[in-house]
């Protein structure tokens, strides 16, 4: 299994440098749709070598180059869309390198965190936006009924 | 090409081991309701974490029934079971949990489906997070890196202030964007 394992890791740092040049290329438009579509062609092409070694090594050294690539795609999905690491980039960049609470909401409105979302859900097709009125298309209400699902699955009852 | 030369179904007994105890930690976790009160991702991790254990002693178990030999390539297969154990639900289980529960997205999803599918930007900012609005999630996020992480301090006069550590994630953060051509949401490129 550890030479499953360092061959996956291998393939999967070879995928990473790939990316990376792709990205930097395409300027990290559609950036998580691109990235899982390159990691399906990478597999895809991975599988030529990998699957006459038998089913169970192809599923083993699939199974850790996807749990790998996604938790890079993790790293970046939250460096892009964190709250937490906005807030604290503003503090870092203030003169003083310090905020106080009313300078952070200056910095970083509530409104504008609420327009940046709306935005990116916007490109993503999850919702329309019509001057105030907000709508979501037939994907969001696919999403929240997925959400639901979860949230009764796990019994979550507070979100946000 | 033969990569994978002699290799049999019992040299993934630790990956199987692994997979069967995440098994078991999610059907604990939804037993457990492990969603419930204020701080549910925090429930859910620390869940996790604490049903480690199941495969420590799982492990031990199976070594002592097997007693096969401990060989630098057991603890290997040991090390990697414990990976794809983490791995499994910081990857891919922990990302869906926090997107039902956590993310500023699907929160605003939900409150546009409970509304029937509409709702002004009024109403989706009041009724952030259970109606306490959307300014909750500097507070609570700002509150989170502070006590869970350590990266931000509150000075004497109130200020909001990074620790070292806290430093050196805001600026790796710029650096690892800039350096993969992307960048923060709302920022301009």
């Amino acid at each position: 299994m550890t030479r499953i394992f360092l061959i996956a890791v291998l393939f999967f740092s070879g995928c990473v440098l790939l990316h990376l040049l792709l990205t930097r290329l395409t300027h990290g438009k559609d950036f998580i749709q691109k990235s899982y579509l390159f990691l399906f062609l990478m597999c895809t092409l991975a599988a030529v070598v990998i699957a006459p070694q038998g089913w169970l090594c192809a599923v083993v050294f699939f199974l850790f180059t996807i749990i790998l690539w996604n938790l890079y795609m993790t790293f970046f999905i939250n460096l892009m869309n964190s709250v937490s690491l906005r807030m604290m980039v503003e503090i870092n960049n203030s003169v003083t390198r310090s905020l106080s609470n009313e300078e952070l909401i200056g910095q970083y409105s509530d409104e504008v965190a609420l327009e940046n979302r709306l935005q990116e859900m916007t490109d993503g097709g999850l919702l329309r936006v019509t001057g105030n009125q907000l709508a979501l298309t037939g994907k969001g209400h696919l999403l929240a009924m997925g959400l639901i699902l979860i949230r009764r699955t796990f019994g979550i009852e507070f979100f946000g | 090409m033969k990569l994978f030369t002699d290799m049999h179904a019992t040299e993934f007994n630790f990956l199987f081991l692994a997979l069967a105890c995440y098994v078991s930690f999610i059907a604990l976790a939804i037993i457990n309701r492990a969603g419930k009160g204020r701080t549910p991702l925090g429930h859910f991790n620390r869940l996790h974490f604490r049903t480690t254990v199941v495969y420590i002693l799982a492990s031990i178990g199976y070594l002592v029934y097997s007693e096969r030999n401990y060989t630098l390539v057991t603890g290997g297969d040991w090390l990697i079971g414990l990976f794809v154990y983490f791995g499994i639900h910081y990857a891919v289980a922990a990302n869906f949990f926090a997107l039902a529960q956590a993310s500023v997205s699907t929160s605003i999803v939900s409150i546009l489906h409970t509304h029937g599918g509409r709702a002004t930007r009024n109403e989706c900012m009041a009724d952030y997070a259970g109606g306490e609005g959307f300014g909750y999630i500097k507070k609570n996020r700002l509150s989170r890196i502070q006590n869970l992480l350590g990266w931000v301090e509150i000075q004497d006069d109130g200020r909001y202030r990074l620790t070292r550590v806290g430093r050196w994630m805001a600026q790796l953060t710029p650096v690892m964007l800039n350096l993969w051509g992307l960048r923060q949401l709302g920022k301009q490129p």
